[in-house]
């Protein structure tokens, strides 16, 4: 229970600090991200008075603390900027006018940009990410236990071989090259016979004005994402199943007349995969992450695609809204694979 | 267990094979274009760029519009009258406009001189802080100078007289909206715009597709084909151009450096091979391409401070070899002053600038004392990645004058930032006019402007006075010989390297007629017909 506190507290403390990591390096940039919501010309104060509605006149240490402030769910205010926003808050000690500590949902501020709501884009965005992601993992998953038990089976033939380099191939190439060279390859070159597109999201309008759900931009952003994790899954899959397959119990197996086929897939195959399991988790994470680049290369509107936008304008609450998204995100993976262990493994429990 | 596993993966699969098939059968007659920014904000007063304006222009109506050869024409108003001092505008407005149906509003509401105050008091309010709040700053008194006087009549009245009033009338800014619909939708009025265009809002799936479908109610009555209007939003170029050479797109503007050699020979006509599927119209663009010089903040021993060497830059340039070789022939050449062709005060007779003369150029560089023993220091110019190109071949040109150039490239707006804040003295710069009036450029060099518009901190007492004179002269002809002595100031000051007049190049399908180039870009979609290809259904 003390260390579940302690992994708690440690936690708020990583995402406090990348926040205000974040912030000061986008803050000190020589760039005015006030100036960037206005057109060629401003004249008359309205600049100054964006500045000062967006907290841009006040010094950078005021500026983050105020930007804590409304991120955390305990802050302290007299709450007339929430009700304007529409945020709910419960102050429960002051009177209506003065302030006080209160209680609120998180409060991501609005974009610079366009003025939506930063968790409106967040909530817009997150899920085409993780469709993303799962199915990339999926595909991974899928290919990587075949071809990992196909290269165990033959090992030290031609086959095995080729799946082993071709694996340690893909293991080196980064995500963002792998997503150009298949963009190019069947997004453009072989376009005519498979049909999919060089670019585009998931949720799109048709040429009639209908919301239409294009699973097939899915495809080559899900390919290039999995790529990575298939060729390492791959190995693994292969060690693991070739460690298993000189156990003694499977030697116990085949004396007592069970067909091969038995003894591979009920006994090897089902235990060789543990491993396999608690690498998928680790990765997954760091699978969000290299989302960013392919959802780049793809234009795939997900998180990946908000933060380049939203770096590329100076739109710091939205820049900020995902970097709190993958802190968190990582955050609660590794906590997950923690106890993970601590239940699964009696070793690490000890 | 595992019945259950292999449903789901079925399940999957099917899901899989139904989605690949999804048929995209045209039934309306949609006109399909792309902008490479998103669109920020459907509200117009958030109508800041290109992106923006273009959505805000089929969406809604001002008081007053401009047609193609750029003449202010009645739009909502039917008629105006300005008084004898230019201060008080009357303008008389149409009863037959509606405003599309929403939940948010009663049906057949119709435009009242109440929403054209209301529209114009919230372009100024200090909460709204419109970016387009400038277009009244120092013009009006307040909100109280947007007055209705009953339904029809509408008045506004001005501290002082401006004549160019009617031209920033026309602009998306000034768009009439009604009140209750901004007070049901409130901060969600960017995504549920309602007005009185051609086209009224269907959908938007942000930084995706904007769908419009037409207004059949729309008070002028229409002339477009259209059922319909699809933008998307396509960041790339080149893949815009290849979705235009695939079909999937109807219309694209603008030009793509990698790929212009593609479709455009030298001359900067369309290339034999692209001339079967496309069309290309090229249309005068009221931007001016420049290099600024900061007037103020030149560090010591800037040669740029010297005006022999500034003119002797602007000589020592060919601009028609620049845009041959860099823009295939798109852009005309910047040699009769500031305000670009297109505007009906240009003037080439009565302005003349800068031809390409290296010989009259080295005479001023030894004039201005610098020869072999002291040779020009370096000079630094600053520009974004974007014009590169430009500014290498500027440099290029330069060098054979014995003008060494050395070019830093800064992030767009880590650029416009310096430009606004005069830390970079000499930069790469454009200006796109605001509304079709040679003051829209010209207001660049009144020194009681900050930056922008000024950002050459440019102060000439002289050019001030015959500004201040021409914003109240009424009369056209003798506006214009105002605005012309001011050109020939600058001319001959050169606190800018003029570079090029821009040209907008749009592209469009064989099947699609009536699209029209227009000096400030703007995409009229009025007269456009879309011929439906046989058996695309």
């Amino acid at each position: 229970m003390k260390s579940l506190f302690y992994t708690f507290l440690s936690s708020i403390l990583v995402l406090v600090s990348a926040v205000v990591l974040i912030s000061s390096i986008i803050y000190l940039a020589p760039v005015d991200p006030a100036r960037l919501t206005f057109g060629q010309r401003t004249d008359g104060g309205a600049l100054e008075r964006k500045q000062a509605e967006l907290f841009l006149d006040k010094p950078l240490h005021i500026q983050m603390l105020y930007y804590l402030n409304d991120i955390s769910p305990v802050g302290y205010g007299d709450g007339v900027r929430y009700k304007s926003k529409g945020i709910p808050y419960y102050k429960p000690f002051v009177a209506e006018y003065s302030s006080g500590v209160l209680f609120k949902i998180p409060y991501f501020r609005e974009s610079f940009q366009s003025g939506r709501s930063v968790s409106a884009l967040l909530i817009d965005a997150i899920p085409k990410t993780i469709i993303l992601a799962i199915t990339a993992m999926m595909i991974a998953i899928f290919f990587g236990v075949i071809l990992g038990i196909i290269a165990a089976l033959v090992k030290d033939s031609l086959l095995d071989q080729v799946i082993l380099s071709v694996s340690v191939l893909g293991i080196s190439v980064p995500s963002y090259v792998s997503a150009i060279i298949l963009a190019l390859v069947f997004g453009f070159l072989f376009r005519d016979y498979t049909g999919l597109n060089l670019q585009g999201s998931i949720f799109d309008i048709n040429d009639i004005g209908d919301e239409v759900i294009v699973w097939k931009n899915l495809i080559l952003p899900a390919i290039a994402l999995g790529v990575r994790p298939l060729a390492i899954i791959t190995q693994l899959m292969r060690s693991s199943l070739l460690d298993i397959l000189t156990q003694d119990y499977m030697r116990t197996a085949k004396a007592k007349g069970l067909t091969f086929k038995k003894v591979v897939i009920n006994h090897a195959v089902k235990n060789s995969l543990n491993p396999v399991f608690t690498a998928v988790t680790g990765w997954f994470a760091s699978l969000l992450a290299g989302a960013f680049f392919v959802e780049n290369v793809f234009n795939f509107k997900g998180v990946g695609g908000l933060t380049v936008n939203a770096l590329i304008n100076y739109d710091i609450p939205v820049l900020l809204g995902c970097v709190i998204f993958v802190c968190i995100v990582f955050i609660g993976i590794n906590i997950l694979v923690d106890y993970g262990y601590r239940i699964f493994d009696p070793k690490v429990r000890g | 267990m595992k019945l259950y596993i292999s449903r789901y993966i079925f399940l999957f699969t099917v899901v899989l094979l139904i989605s690949c098939g999804d048929d995209q059968s045209e039934v309306y007659n949609v006109f399909r274009y792309n902008q490479i920014n998103h669109i920020t904000s459907l509200d117009p007063v958030f109508a800041k760029s290109q992106n923006n304006i273009w959505a805000t222009h089929h969406l809604f109506d001002g008081l007053v519009r401009l047609d193609d050869s750029l003449n202010v024409v009645p739009a909502i108003a039917k008629s105006w009258n300005i008084s004898e001092d230019g201060l008080t505008y009357t303008f008389i407005l149409q009863d037959n406009v509606k405003f599309h149906k929403n939940k948010c509003i009663d049906e057949n509401r119709r435009v009242t001189a109440r929403d054209v105050s209301y529209s114009l008091r919230r372009l100024i309010s200090e909460k709204v802080n419109s970016p387009g709040s400038w277009l009244f700053t120092d013009k009006v008194d307040g909100p109280e100078s947007f007055e209705a006087e009953d339904d029809t009549t509408f008045v506004m009245k001005l501290n002082q007289p401006f004549i160019p009033m009617m031209g920033i009338l026309t602009m998306q800014y000034c768009s009439i909206l009604p009140q209750e619909c901004v007070e049901y939708y409130k901060s969600d009025f960017r995504s549920n715009p309602v007005g009185t265009g051609q086209f009224q809002f269907k959908r938007w799936e942000e930084n995706q597709a904007l769908f419009l479908v037409k207004n059949e109610e729309y008070f002028g009555g229409t002339n477009h084909n259209l059922d319909g209007i699809k933008t998307t939003f396509i960041p790339d170029k080149k893949i815009a151009f290849l979705e235009l050479l695939n079909g999937n797109l109807d219309f694209v503007n603008g030009l793509e450096s990698s790929f212009i050699h593609d479709l455009l020979t030298q001359e900067g006509d369309l290339l034999s091979k692209r001339k079967e599927a496309l069309n290309l119209i090229k249309a005068p663009y009221l931007n001016s391409e420049y290099l600024g010089i900061n007037m103020v903040n030149q560090p010591e021993g800037s040669p740029l401070r010297v005006k022999e060497i500034r003119q002797a830059l602007n000589l020592g340039l060919d601009r028609k070899l620049m845009l041959t070789s860099l823009r295939n022939g798109v852009g005309k050449p910047a040699n009769a002053g500031f305000v670009p062709s297109g505007l009906p005060s240009h003037d080439p007779l009565k302005v003349q600038g800068y031809e390409y003369n290296p010989d009259s150029a080295l005479i001023l560089i030894s004039k201005a004392g610098y020869d072999s023993s002291n040779p020009l220091p370096e000079i630094e110019l600053f520009t974004n990645k974007d014009y590169l190109d430009l500014t290498t071949f500027i440099a290029r040109q330069w060098q054979e004058i014995g003008v060494k150039t050395k070019i830093e490239v800064l992030e767009s707006s880590i650029l416009r930032d310096g430009m606004r804040k005069s830390s970079v003295p000499f930069f790469r710069a454009s200006w796109i006019a605001d509304y079709p009036d040679a003051e829209s450029f010209l207001c660049m060099f009144y020194s009681k402007y900050p930056a922008p518009p000024n950002y050459t901190n440019y102060s000439n007492s002289e050019y001030d006075m015959l500004y201040e004179k021409a914003i109240k002269t009424e009369d056209i002809a003798e506006r214009y010989e105002l605005y012309h002595q001011m050109d020939n100031i600058l001319i001959e000051d050169a606190p800018v390297i003029f570079l090029f007049y821009d040209e907008t190049a749009l592209f469009f399908q064989k099947n699609i007629s009536g699209v029209s180039g227009n000096a400030v870009n703007l995409l009229m979609v009025d007269d456009i017909k879309k011929e439906r290809e046989i058996g695309a259904d």
